[in-house]
């Protein structure tokens, strides 16, 4: 059942909006208004819809008087006539001025539709990791005839008629008005309004015309232009002969193939496998997850040092330090001087020798919301380094066990001692170096940072000398017997493996970073 | 051959945090955004005038601004905002409220409910957009006689500052009056049509030359 207006509602809303009502017909307005939301939104839509009409009708005059001026050839009076228009527009101009003060107070700009200029075709409503060849970047507002080349990437363009057109690259797109373009390679979706029909893509091999929907087009290497359609209908054109003239009409789900004279629509069984982006999904929100241990401080879990004392560390690289003691030896947490200080064990990752000794101290990953995929890095500080001997050496691994592994840090690369350390990064598979990389001479009595990262995918051991400043980055043969395992370990290693040369390793500081989806930490 | 790399291969962990941290600007941005147009049209609804909505607007969102970090996210923003648009309004109407007649305390209130309501409809059902609207208003003054065309460019020709209705009387040889009617008879026909064709399923009843009262619904 459909609803009565009131006789008077439109008048009296109107001559209100124009400041006209008398006392007593503002009283029976109001009550017209309070008896009623629906009436109440009315007028809400009339009062808008009263706004909009001096945008539509100044921008209608505007446009009349910039087209006389290019058929007369006057088009020099074009440019008072629409700043005369911009400077009486004050919606526009206000918004412009909000955007302005908005800068001064928070230095950011409100982007606004209201303020395209006449000419503006379409804007840069998202983008996903796009490169844009020179000169093509698509920021802003775009005028008639910008050609757009996009390598790779995905792109997002409103359309100033309300269509959305996602452009894959790698692509070239010429905007030829609001309502069309010319795609020149590659492939992209258009989604239309409801109430827009009759925007228009244009291919070397014919034209899509809309009928309001949702449709992709492809250009292949070959050549090959395939028009398929997600929702609606469009009309398919070729670009000579009859099928120039006369549309194919496509339907949901259907699929074409657009020939310079013909439109051949496929069958079902025929339907080839696009992989056309509908819309741009943000890549989720990555943020760190770090734990920190400063041995300054009390520690009140992990494994015991000599004293009995918690030294925060709770978790040993399986397959190691099975016969060590429970309050163990080799470690000392020394809070007054900030310090956890490891003493080397005789023992070999190499070969797999002396592992119930081994010291290889850390944590699991999977505590700190690791799954498999995620990024981590593993860093330590360290005071006044040793100089090692015989191949004595220290520093940080990660891995799933101790025949399965990357470790790096310093060591003593020479049988006959020499009197600089060396910095190396290594990959153990089943048991065995491997990919070994040694540089550089380091002297004993340094401090140190090191820091061994998995990043994007990539592992990376980064030494920073704190004493002199100076910084190197390891990088050796990817270890993929680690990629996708999902227990993984990180820590701190010491050893002496060819002599009883054992050495003592001050730590300040230990952290561990891994990066999570934000939506995961949120859950938890 | 060995790889050494002197800087470091990945950008520093500072970087990639902050990279990913999303900065209050873009999320003050990004909520007003989605409210603009309709925080835009309650002011008008109220203030009736261009000019005026505008600063209005203009100072609301530099209240909002400089407020959004006392904001409470838990609550939704619109209804944030808009208290502090009807704040802003009454404030102005106090001033203003000696030159013509406004609309009660009472009345804004309930119309500020209603504008927030329609708001959280729309993000459950969305209906066309403001561009979509103005669209089809855009198709429905080319819809109108040449004559209706001409009187409506004449008329809104200082239309943003003020109608001046005097002298398109003048030009036209005729009464002020019947200026404003033919003007207001013109508008309610593009209001019926915009509504018509955004919004078939209206439940008023719009007629094709203008709206439908009580008086001629059967």
């Amino acid at each position: 059942m459909k609803n009565r207006i009131p006789t008077d509602f439109f008048d009296l809303a109107d001559r209100y909006l124009s400041g006209d009502l008398a006392q007593s017909e503002l009283s029976e307005f109001e009550t017209l208004l309070l008896s009623s939301p629906e009436l109440q939104e009315l007028y809400l839509d009339y009062a808008e819809n009263s706004h909009d009409l001096n945008l539509v009708i100044n921008s209608q005059k505007q446009n009349e008087l910039a087209m006389a001026g290019i058929r007369h050839g006057t088009s020099g009076t074009l440019w008072t006539a629409s700043s005369r228009f911009l400077a009486r527009n004050r919606w526009q101009s206000g918004v412009i001025f909000a955007a302005s003060v908005l800068l001064l107070i928070g230095g950011f700009l409100i982007y606004s539709r209201a303020n395209s200029s006449q000419d503006q075709v379409a804007w840069l409503s998202n983008a996903q990791n796009c490169d844009w060849e020179n000169g093509t970047r698509g920021f802003g507002n775009m005028k008639s005839n910008t050609l757009l080349k996009l390598r790779s990437g995905l792109a997002e363009i409103d359309f100033a008629s309300g269509a959305k057109l996602i452009l894959q690259g790698p692509a070239e797109l010429k905007l030829l008005t609001t309502k069309s373009a010319r795609l020149v390679s590659g492939q992209l979706t258009v989604r239309i309004p409801k109430t827009l029909t009759g925007f228009e893509i244009i291919t070397p091999n014919g034209r899509v015309i809309d009928l309001g929907t949702e449709f992709g087009i492809s250009i292949g290497d070959d050549k090959t232009t395939k028009v398929v359609v997600f929702e609606g209908e469009v009309e398919a054109f070729a670009t000579t002969g009859a099928a120039a003239k006369v549309p194919v009409l496509l339907a949901a789900q259907q699929e074409a193939t657009l020939e310079t004279d013909q439109v051949i629509v496929s069958l079902p069984d025929q339907l080839g496998n696009n992989a056309f982006t509908r819309s741009i999904v943000a890549p989720p929100q990555i943020i760190a997850s770090t734990k920190r241990f400063d041995f300054s401080k009390n520690q009140t879990a992990g494994i015991k040092d000599t004293n009995g004392k918690f030294i925060g560390l709770d978790t040993r690289l399986p397959g190691t330090g099975g016969d060590l003691l429970e309050h163990d030896e080799n470690w000392v947490h020394d809070e007054k001087a900030g310090l956890l200080r490891l003493t080397t064990t005789r023992s070999d990752i190499n070969r797999q020798t002396g592992m119930d000794t081994g010291e290889y101290l850390g944590v699991r990953l999977a505590d700190y919301g690791f799954t498999g995929d995620e990024d981590f890095s593993v860093t330590a500080t360290l005071d006044s380094i040793p100089l090692m001997e015989d191949v004595g050496q220290f520093g940080l691994y990660a891995g799933s066990k101790s025949d399965l592994n990357i470790r790096g840090g310093f060591l003593n690369w020479n049988v006959e001692t020499s009197e600089f350390n060396k910095f190396f990064l290594v990959n153990d598979e089943r048991g065995i170096d491997k990919d070994t990389h040694t540089v550089g001479l380091l002297s004993a009595g340094v401090h140190l940072r090191l820091i061994l990262s998995r990043l994007s995918g990539k592992y990376s051991l980064r030494v920073e000398n704190l004493s002199d400043g100076g910084q190197i980055t390891l990088e050796i043969k990817h270890p993929e017997f680690l990629d996708g395992k999902s227990e993984m370990y990180v820590g701190l290693f010491g050893a002496n493996p060819f002599s009883e040369a054992r050495k003592r390793i001050s730590i300040r500081d230990f952290s561990v970073t891994v990066w999570v989806p934000k939506t995961r930490l949120a859950s938890k | 051959m060995l790889v050494v790399n002197h800087h470091h291969a990945n950008p520093p962990l500072v970087e990639r945090m902050s990279e990913k941290r999303s900065q209050p600007q873009d999320v003050f941005e990004e909520q007003l955004s989605s409210i603009r147009t309709q925080l835009y049209s309650y002011i008008y609804s109220l203030i009736c005038n261009i000019n005026d909505a505008d600063d209005v607007y203009q100072l609301t969102t530099i209240v909002l601004w400089k407020k959004f970090d006392q904001f409470d996210r838990s609550r939704a923003f619109s209804s944030w905002a808009f208290g502090i648009a009807r704040f802003e309004v009454s404030n102005f109407l106090k001033k203003r409220s000696r030159q013509r007649l406004y609309f009660s305390d009472e009345l804004t209130l309930q119309l500020l409910e209603t504008q927030q309501s329609r708001i959280e409809n729309d993000a459950s059902a969305p209906t066309v957009t403001t561009e979509e609207r103005r669209e089809i208003l855009a198709s429905c003054v080319q819809k109108l006689r040449i004559s209706d065309q001409h009187l409506m460019a004449d008329c809104y020709d200082n239309a943003i500052e003020h109608l001046d209705l005097k002298r398109v009387a003048e030009k036209y040889s005729r009464s002020v009056t019947s200026i404003y009617n033919s003007l207001r008879r013109i508008r309610k026909g593009l209001f019926a049509c915009v509504q018509n064709a955004s919004d078939p399923a209206s439940k008023y009843v719009y007629g094709q030359k203008g709206i439908s009262t009580s008086e001629d619904i059967p």
